[in-house]
């Protein structure tokens, strides 16, 4: 169990909804990986066109699952902050991802943006998700800003690199051990979810892993059990390592071993 | 007179409200965000809210997103 404010959550894994290949496919994935929370985004519809956007909406609003509505595609804070309350219109929640995106090719969010938008977003009553890079120091002012949950990345979205720089990702949590924080973007693997919650990572997101599988609704599973385990392990306390062997057999009494003088008896 | 709908230009009646702009560009009942020069105009206000000449209205629906 962990919690965000007031709501507490079991499941420690977050689902994104793009690019499954049918609705049917994404909702056993969203079954079968026991999420509570997925991603939802907003785009222009035009009047008369197929209503894609009512279908999905038809499609995942009475499923028991949250909705985290993102800012996805916004290159400026004022973007983000316009959007963050068309979603707040549109899904009845005060929850939103905030995306500010400083680069189309890596799509790195731009800190400062960032910043701004979540500065403005909690004074509007939201509670901001702001999916960041592993910066200690822009945590620190998205913190300072009043954002109550980090998600910092562990590799570019969609690029399923995993954890490209663990030991920052390990100094977030070691600084900030009473902050949410959630890994979102460039799990590629279930080993990679896994890795993450053995750094003590409250959760973890991803999308694309899932939904690019052969088969998403098993990858969805795999991943709720690599969540699940790595959690599990976090908390029964994992050993560190070491660069020298340690046996772990006991060398008293082992057999061939030089005989014993009378002195030592 | 001129807006922009979406990107695209369109002509509408002077002092047509949002509600009445949604319901002529075929909207009914459809589950939509409404922002008038980047900034959002909610659901509540959209009777309320006059179009000027020149808008930019964008018109945003639920999309899946990760």
């Amino acid at each position: 169990m962990w919690s965000i404010g007031d709501i507490k959550i079991n499941s420690r894994l977050l689902l994104g909804t793009s690019r499954f290949p049918s609705p049917l496919i994404l909702q056993q994935s969203i079954a079968r990986s026991g999420t509570e929370i997925i991603t939802v985004s907003l785009r222009r519809e035009s009047a008369m066109g197929p209503r894609d956007g009512q279908r999905f909406w038809e499609q995942i609003k009475d499923l028991p699952v949250r909705v985290l509505p993102n800012t996805a595609g916004c290159y400026s804070a004022q973007e983000a902050v316009t959007t963050a309350h068309m979603a707040r219109d549109l899904f009845a929640t005060n929850w939103i991802k905030l995306e500010v995106i400083g680069d189309d090719y890596t799509l790195q969010p731009d800190p400062f943006g960032l910043v701004e938008a979540a500065k403005q977003l909690v004074k509007d009553g939201f509670e901001v998700f702001p999916y960041t890079t592993d910066d200690l120091i822009v945590a620190q002012r998205l913190l300072d800003a009043g954002c109550r949950v980090l998600m910092p990345w562990a590799a570019p979205i969609g690029s399923g690199m995993g954890l490209t720089n663990p030991r920052a990702l390990e100094l977030l949590r070691s600084r900030f051990p009473q902050v949410p924080l959630i890994v979102d973007a460039g799990i590629g693997r279930p080993s990679h979810a896994m890795a993450a919650m053995e750094l003590g990572y409250d959760a973890v997101l991803l999308n694309t892993a899932v939904s690019s599988a052969d088969d998403p609704p098993a990858m969805a599973a795999a991943f709720a059990a690599a969540v699940a385990f790595g959690r599990q392990g976090f908390e029964a306390g994992l050993m560190d390592p070491r660069s020298f062997a340690v046996a772990s057999t006991p060398m008293i009494g082992r057999a061939f071993a030089p005989a014993t003088t009378s002195e030592d008896e | 007179m001129q807006i922009q709908v979406n990107g695209q230009p369109r002509q509408v009646t002077a002092a047509v409200t949002l509600q009445q702009l949604l319901l002529d560009l075929g909207y009914q009942n459809a589950l939509v965000a409404v922002a008038v020069n980047k900034r959002c105009v909610h659901r509540g206000d959209l009777a309320a809210t006059t179009v000027e000449a020149g808008d930019q209205i964008e018109i945003l629906a639920p999309m899946a997103g990760g």
